[in-house]
């Protein structure tokens, strides 16, 4: 019997293993790509290059805005969509339906909007407003691409709030409004945090929206993945190295992410 | 007063019962695990909508089915404390008990004084500072008693509130909640599947039994006149109300109405006994024994309980006993007869 289990327990064993290790090869040995074919005085140069400077600063600004935006914007849609009420449903799916469609049909979709011809656009331009290829096109592309990100996982926690909790805030004649403030949202900031951090880290990184609706201005809508994109096209040596300094600070992302949603960031 | 005429269906659980509650007066509603108790509760306080009746607190009506009238919890005068405690785990025991006057817009810091004499009240200021998620279930427990005394509401509604607290630490805060019910001029609904804190709680007991009210009445009512078996076994425990005095030799003298009963231990100020009616023994004639309590009845009524017979003995005071069918049958008990309720000192728990 003992052998047997044992036997069972080492197939089974296999069959998680092995998949494992090929997702992890997979990732890694594409990553290892980069850093292999930059030695460090590319990769210092690149960081002093004054392209690379203006777009790591463009992307920051941006990629900071977007997320103090949709931190602003997104809690308190989030919470609404935590309630249950008619179209609930509908609702939702219209605001995570960003996340699947290509960032390129996003930028279609507000240049249609916003654009000089644009359904909006128009009465903007005659109060001589013109968003496209602006630093607030840029925003703006990131924030529709990246706020569903943000809005999915503080949904769900929202949903998730201990029911009893609202209830003993109701016989405390507190008002939704006030539990929400007080009970709901205070043990869940790290975790919003967390959900805020993810959608930083797709909102430096976005491309596809960015380009379509923003165009390719540097120091004005040149952001990094499109500095690195641009680079590729003449000079592979300087796209890698921007392409590290934008690995370095997705890495540094993703472990604030860890470390902020409590649990210790050992890969640091 | 407190109405409430209820008529709610959960799934496959039907609860219709009816409850009235002066001001100034508590209720306890007593009943096994899935009696419909809590459910009751949250009706009154609005978290669960009703399908049938109404429910009223003095002239404001809270509930009306035919007028498809239903305030919202936060609008009624009423405070629940929940089974469960259901404390905010991320605030401290104190700004846990100011937040109903913070939700109602007191300043913080008047909200925070008053919650802090609620707290000393309750003999736990000194767990003020703690985070409520750390504390253990009994302080937690105390923690929720402030929180909804805090507010001084007009309907209290206590659910197992005493469940997680240390036997022996108890009767302070009975009393903090006796006060605050009298204070107030409140009507009170002490839920609890304890007979004994029942009859602590409340000079009305109601007896549920599958979503229903299936008896109401004092303490001795239930237990010299239970409706069903079910009532007799659940109330019939033996429990009085006294003041002890300690006496020489280790044991202490409780008075309770009219009548003096011996325990072991010393004990002084207002206290409680309860006797098990397993732990007392019945005969037609008085017997010298080591016994120290020993009083005289009439038998009023006799209800089977499996191989025994539960024997509800009136005198001064009232006890229930329980002996095997055969025994009475042998001293040929029954209602009327005049018997001799005897029980050691050691067989009295004091709280």
């Amino acid at each position: 019997m003992h052998v047997r289990a044992r036997a069972r327990d080492g197939v089974l064993g296999a069959a998680i293993i092995v998949p494992s290790a090929i997702g992890v090869l997979f990732i890694a040995l594409s990553l290892a790509a980069l850093l292999v074919h930059l030695s460090p005085r590319q990769l210092g140069a690149a960081f002093e290059s004054p392209i690379v400077h203006q777009a790591l600063g463009l992307s920051l600004r941006t990629s900071l805005a977007s997320t103090l935006i949709i931190a602003v914007f997104g809690t308190p849609l989030a919470a609404v969509l935590a309630t249950p009420f008619r179209g609930r449903g509908a609702l939702e799916t219209l605001v995570t339906l960003p996340v699947v469609l290509p960032p390129v049909v996003g930028g279609l979709a507000l240049l249609l909007a916003f654009g000089r011809m644009g359904l909006l656009g128009k009465a903007l331009s005659l109060v001589g407003i013109s968003l496209p290829f602006t630093t607030a096109a840029v925003i703006m592309a990131q924030v529709f691409v990246s706020a569903p990100l943000y809005i999915t996982v503080a949904r769900s926690l929202f949903a998730h709030a201990d029911r009893r909790l609202l209830e003993a805030a109701a016989t405390l004649h507190a008002s939704r409004t006030y539990t929400l403030w007080r009970v709901v949202l205070p043990p869940l900031v790290p975790a919003l945090a967390g959900g805020l951090i993810l959608a930083w880290a797709r909102a430096l990184g976005e491309f596809g929206a960015t380009i379509t609706f923003a165009g390719n201005l540097p120091g004005v809508t040149q952001t990094m993945p499109i500095a690195v994109y641009m680079a590729a096209q003449t000079d592979l040596g300087s796209a890698i190295a921007v392409a590290v300094a934008l690995m370095i600070l997705s890495y540094a992302a993703l472990v604030a992410v860890r470390y902020v949603a409590g649990e210790r960031a050992r890969l640091v | 007063m407190l109405r409430a005429v209820i008529g709610v269906r959960l799934g496959g659980f039907r609860l219709a019962c009816e409850l009235e509650v002066e001001a100034g007066r508590a209720v306890s509603v007593v009943g096994a695990s899935g009696a419909g108790k809590t459910t009751l509760l949250r009706c009154v306080a609005g978290l669960l909508r009703p399908d049938e009746g109404f429910i009223a607190w003095q002239d404001a009506v809270w509930f009306d089915a035919q007028r498809r009238l239903h305030v919202p919890p936060q609008a009624r005068d009423c405070g629940m404390v929940f089974a469960e405690y259901a404390l905010f785990p991320h605030m401290t025991a104190l700004d846990n008990a100011a937040f109903g006057l913070q939700a109602q817009g007191l300043h913080a810091s008047a909200a925070r004084r008053r919650a802090g004499e609620v707290l000393a009240d309750l003999g736990i200021e000194h767990l003020a500072r703690r985070r409520a998620g750390s504390l253990s279930s009994g302080e937690q427990q105390r923690v929720a008693l402030a929180r909804a005394l805090v507010c001084r509401p007009r309907v209290l509604l206590l659910d197992e509130p005493l469940s997680a607290i240390d036997v022996e630490r108890r009767p302070p805060v009975r009393e903090v909640v006796r006060r605050a019910i009298l204070e107030n001029q409140a009507a009170a609904v002490i839920v609890t599947h304890d007979p004994i804190e029942a009859m602590l709680f409340a000079e009305t007991i109601c007896v549920m039994e599958h979503g229903q009210v299936v008896q109401r009445g004092s303490p001795a009512d239930l237990r010299e006149r239970p409706a069903s078996a079910y009532v007799a076994a659940f109330c019939g425990v033996n429990c009085y109300r006294g003041i002890a005095h300690p006496s020489a030799d280790g044991i202490s003298v409780v008075d309770v109405d009219g009548a003096s009963i011996t325990v072991s231990g010393r004990w002084s100020g207002p206290v409680a006994c309860v006797v098990d009616p397993d732990a007392v023994v019945v005969s037609r004639m008085p017997v010298d024994s080591s016994a120290r309590n020993s009083f005289r009845g009439t038998i009023t009524s006799m209800v089977p309980d499996g191989a025994a017979v539960r024997v509800a003995i009136a005198g001064t005071p009232p006890i229930v006993a329980r002996v095997t069918r055969r025994s009475a049958d042998e001293l040929g008990l029954a209602p009327g007869v005049d018997v001799v309720a005897t029980f050691k000192a050691t067989e009295v728990r004091v709280s």
